[in-house]
């Protein structure tokens, strides 16, 4: 089983759920989270 | 992992050590049997132990396992030798347990064992850390929690069915740990932490904005205007406030500078004034300074007078002292030509008599010294006298000594003398007893001899036979033998009574000969006794004689120095001498007394000649004195004249102490100087004021008053809008900044917002589901799937698990994960508590081995190579239970090992390898069979 990354599976979790894709202020601030979060997992 | 042998010791239902040696079974499926109660879970148990300090059921703390049946002295562990990924590991764990041991000294001691773990590494090293670091580390190398471990690798029956029926919340945990979905957990906790943290942020700003606008200062007048205009307002009132405080500082001013104007030349007109008043006072101490004048010069004038007074006193003084002087020179000297003429006659009438005393003790003296050789003569007849009598007395001791020691001796003489007496006595019984001895014995032998002879011919008889010759007669026919007696002697008696007879005998003779020894000894000591007390005798007699002749000696000498001390005045020679020296020392004595009297009356005579001598010079000293008093007189009589004093009292009373006459001369000095400097300021005062008028000033100063009270009411006007001007100008400020950062803030939180409800589930009119259940249900669906595969046979075709589709999630959270069954019978959804028990077996079970499918595709971290199952087959028909074997067969396959744990009879038929558990009265043993 091959493990999602996880930018890739919020955009596609986000426009499931919300039906449209992020804005661009909502993409960077994903985008920082998720490098935070790796950052802190490595 | 799979295990490759287990100890167990103490543990459980085990009370001795048991090994269980799994390297046989590394794959395919094998039985786990036993009655029930046996101890077949307790192998679980003891790995899961071994590894968690947990036991598989997590029911049972690992510290309540020692067995119950253990010996007191046997330890309590397990020991887990397993391979992981080709290592292998060995971890030994012993709980808290008591154990028994012997000392040396034999005696028993109940020892406390501290729970303990070991981890043994595949190198064969301990991991050198403690128990926490090494229960971390096996966590760390199996991948696997105790209880991800109990529900993935020991699954018993009631963890599939608990896998099957938890909750959507409990399964998303597991399925966390197991496909590492924290990251995505942590993204949506991160996104809403964010929008909490937004939403704080929001409400701190409008709270600061609303404390900001509180700090308004408003005006009465300026309430309802915005905040903008009131500053506006307020600057404009400022810039008014300002202009009417610069005038009234103007006016104040102006008003200071005329008053200090006027106070100054007023100033100048009071201090001339005071200047004159005070040169008025000057002006009435002049008489009184005009006398100081004259007082001062008086007294110099007195001054010189008074030396020559002052020399005529002393001038005259020293005549009348030379006077007296002489006078006092004349009665001396009377009074030592009286007591010169006194000493003179007390020397002669003392020579005289001196002279006849000495004429008298030279007398004396003569005859003295004609009888010392008496004296001496008295010296040795006394000599003599004692030394006769030292003899006499010499002798006595003598004697007495003497005599004591003889009677000592012959006492001691007599009482030896006794005590021989007594030793002469006692060996003369001696004496008496051995010679009747000696006759009793001497009787006896003879007695047993002869009865030895009358028995001679019993004796022979007694060796007489038919055909041999008597030694008495000869005869070899023996018609009547003699008879011996039944008491006859025997000849070793005979000669035992000899030897009696003899020693007897021997003792007697020593005996006497003792007794004749002490007896001569006895009669020694007798004549030593006479002969003592002879001698005795005899020395009393001499003794006594020789006394009497140093007596009669010593009282003749005693006779002799009597006589020639009757006829001497003084007792001895040195008394006689005693007063010879006394004589010779009295007229010395004498002889000094008149030559210190006849000193006494020459210093008289000399000390009168040296006075008459003083008296002369007096006398010329006194006509000089008399002759420079008459001049000093003249000398004083003509300056008091030119000094022009009207009389001689007027002159003394002139005369003042230099200290007076000094602080006169200060008064009167210091009263000039203060007139000069009053004549000197007045005149300068004068000039200042000359032109000038003095004017009241108390109207201007009422005026100054008043103005400065208008200008402290004006500066606090201005302060007040100052500081309100300025206050309210930086809450505008401030607020412009609030609302500005607040419409950024709502500007972030709409985003923040937006991602955090996605992420967490909580948009309104879509699924509730969160980011990380989203991601598991993607894993989720493949584990049925996986699931799904291994159902259909199982099932024999007639159900397979559905994951609710997210549309039907409802609006509820985290149903994401809730499973239902579809019967592909009735091709229909029904809930899985629907199924019946065979069914949950059959499901519960395809889905942990679908979970164990995908565990060990995911990430390759975890490989859970073994798997047992406990129970649960009872509850299965045989197709259904064939299925469910031919399904692990099949999972087994040639990696991995599964364990069945059953008493079903059926199962021990259709699977070959067994481990059969069977308890006894020393404990449970397990065993491997074919």
């Amino acid at each position: 089983m091959e493990s999602l990354d996880p930018y890739d599976a919020f955009v596609t979790f986000f426009q499931e759920m919300n039906g449209r894709a992020m804005t661009e202020d909502e993409d960077n601030v994903i985008r920082t989270v998720i490098n935070g979060e790796k950052e802190v997992a490595e | 992992m799979k295990p490759l042998k287990l100890t167990m010791s103490a543990f459980g239902s085990y009370a001795g050590k048991n090994v269980i040696d799994f390297t046989g079974q590394q794959q395919g499926i094998f039985l786990i049997t036993g009655d029930t109660g046996a101890g077949k879970t307790t192998i679980f148990d003891a790995i899961t132990y071994a590894l968690y300090n947990q036991t598989s059921g997590g029911e049972r703390n690992g510290n309540m396992m020692r067995s119950q049946y253990a010996q007191p002295e046997t330890e309590t562990y397990v020991e887990l030798e397993f391979l992981y990924r080709g290592q292998t590991y060995r971890v030994r764990r012993n709980p808290d347990y008591k154990i028994t041991k012997t000392l040396k000294n034999g005696k028993i001691r109940e020892q406390k064992v501290p729970h303990s773990v070991e981890l043994t590494m595949p190198d064969g090293t301990v991991f050198p850390e403690k128990k926490n670091a090494t229960d971390a580390k096996i966590i760390e190398i199996l991948g696997l929690t105790a209880d991800q471990f109990s529900q993935i690798v020991m699954i018993a029956q009631g963890d599939f069915l608990k896998l099957l029926y938890t909750k959507s919340d409990e399964r998303k945990m597991i399925f966390s740990k197991l496909f590492r979905t924290d990251i995505y957990w942590k993204i949506q906790e991160n996104l809403r932490r964010k929008s909490m943290e937004m939403d704080e942020r929001i409400q701190e700003n409008d709270r600061a904005f609303e404390q900001e606008k509180s700090r308004i200062i408003l005006l009465p007048e300026s309430e309802e205007l915005p905040l903008d205009e009131l500053v506006e307002r307020l600057r404009e009132r400022l810039k008014d406030a300002l202009k009417e405080q610069n005038l009234r500082r103007a006016n104040v001013e102006e008003l200071n500078k005329k008053i200090t104007k006027y106070e100054e030349i007023n100033k100048l007109f009071v201090s001339l004034e005071k200047i004159r008043q005070n040169g008025k006072e000057l002006e009435a101490r002049q008489v009184e300074s005009k006398e100081r004048r004259q007082q001062i010069e008086n007294a110099l004038k007195a001054d010189k007078v008074l030396v020559a007074e002052q020399q005529n006193l002393r001038q005259q003084q020293t005549v009348e002292q030379s006077v007296q002087a002489i006078a006092k020179m004349e009665e001396t000297l009377t009074n030592n030509q009286e007591m010169f003429e006194t000493l003179k006659t007390q020397l002669q009438e003392v020579e005289a008599e001196q002279k006849r005393e000495a004429a008298d003790i030279q007398k004396k003296m003569l005859a003295l010294e004609q009888s010392f050789p008496s004296y001496e003569a008295l010296q040795n007849a006394r000599s003599e006298e004692q030394q006769a009598k030292k003899v006499w007395e010499d002798l006595g001791k003598a004697s007495e000594e003497s005599f004591h020691k003889k009677k000592a001796g012959i006492a001691a003489l007599k009482e030896q003398q006794k005590r021989q007496e007594q030793v002469v006595e006692q060996t003369k019984k001696n004496w008496e007893q051995t010679s009747l001895s000696a006759s009793e014995s001497a009787k006896h032998y003879e007695h047993m001899y002869e009865a030895f002879l009358k028995e001679q011919a019993g004796i022979l008889a007694e060796n007489l036979s038919a055909g041999c010759p008597c030694p008495v007669c000869g005869s070899t026919v023996h018609p009547d033998p003699a008879k011996l007696p039944d008491h006859a002697v025997t000849e070793l008696e005979v000669e035992q009574a000899k030897k009696t007879r003899a020693a007897a005998e021997e003792k007697r003779d020593l005996a006497y000969a003792a007794f004749e020894a002490e007896k001569t000894e006895k009669q020694k000591l007798a004549q030593a006794v006479e002969k003592e007390e002879a001698d005795f005798v005899l020395a009393q007699t001499i003794a006594k004689q020789q006394r009497k002749e140093a007596e009669q000696n010593y009282v003749s000498l005693q006779k002799i120095a009597e006589q020639i001390r009757e006829k001497l005045v003084y007792p001895s020679l040195a008394e006689a001498k005693k007063q010879y020296a006394a004589m010779q020392k009295a007229l010395a004595a004498a002889e000094q007394e008149i030559e210190r009297k006849r000193q006494k009356v020459s210093e008289l005579a000399e000390a009168m000649n040296t006075l008459k001598g003083q008296k002369l010079a007096e006398e010329e000293n006194q006509k000089t004195a008399k002759k420079l008093a008459v001049k000093t007189e003249k000398e004083y009589a003509k300056l008091l004249e030119k000094s022009g004093f009207v009389s001689e009292e007027t002159y003394h009373l002139a005369i003042l102490p230099e200290r007076s006459r000094s602080k006169l001369e200060r008064e009167e000095k210091e009263y000039e100087s203060q007139c000069l400097r009053q004549q000197s300021e007045q005149k300068l005062l004068e000039k200042q004021v000359s032109g000038k008028t003095y004017t009241d000033t108390a109207e201007l100063n009422e005026q100054l008053k008043a103005e400065k009270q208008a200008l402290k009411e004006t500066e606090k006007t201005y302060m007040e809008l100052h500081t309100a001007y300025e206050n309210d100008r930086s809450v505008l400020q401030n607020c412009a900044v609030y609302l500005e950062k607040g419409k950024k803030l709502e500007s972030e939180d709409q985003v923040i917002k937006s991602l955090s409800k996605t992420a967490n589930g909580r948009l309104s009119g879509s699924a509730k589901i969160d980011f990380e259940t989203y991601i598991q249900r993607q894993y989720f669906k493949q584990i049925i799937h996986e699931a799904n595969k291994r159902l259909l046979t199982m099932s024999n075709h007639q159900f397979i698990l559905k994951l609710k589709e997210e549309a039907n999630t409802g609006r509820k959270t985290n149903e994401g994960l809730d499973l239902s069954v579809y019967s592909l019978v009735t091709d229909s959804e029904r809930d899985v508590k629907t199924l019946s028990g065979g069914e949950s077996f059959l499901a519960a079970l395809a889905m942990a081995l679908g979970l164990s499918d995908i565990v060990e595709r995911s990430a390759g971290a975890i490989h859970p190579d073994m798997m047992f199952i406990d129970e649960g087959f009872g509850s299965l028909d045989a197709q259904s239970r064939q299925q469910a074997i031919e399904v692990l067969a099949e999972l087994a396959g040639d990696s991995r090992m599964v364990g069945i744990i059953s008493h079903v009879t059926e199962l021990k038929e259709q699977i070959d390898r067994k481990l059969v558990v069977s308890r006894t009265d020393k404990g449970s043993r397990a065993v491997w069979t074919e």
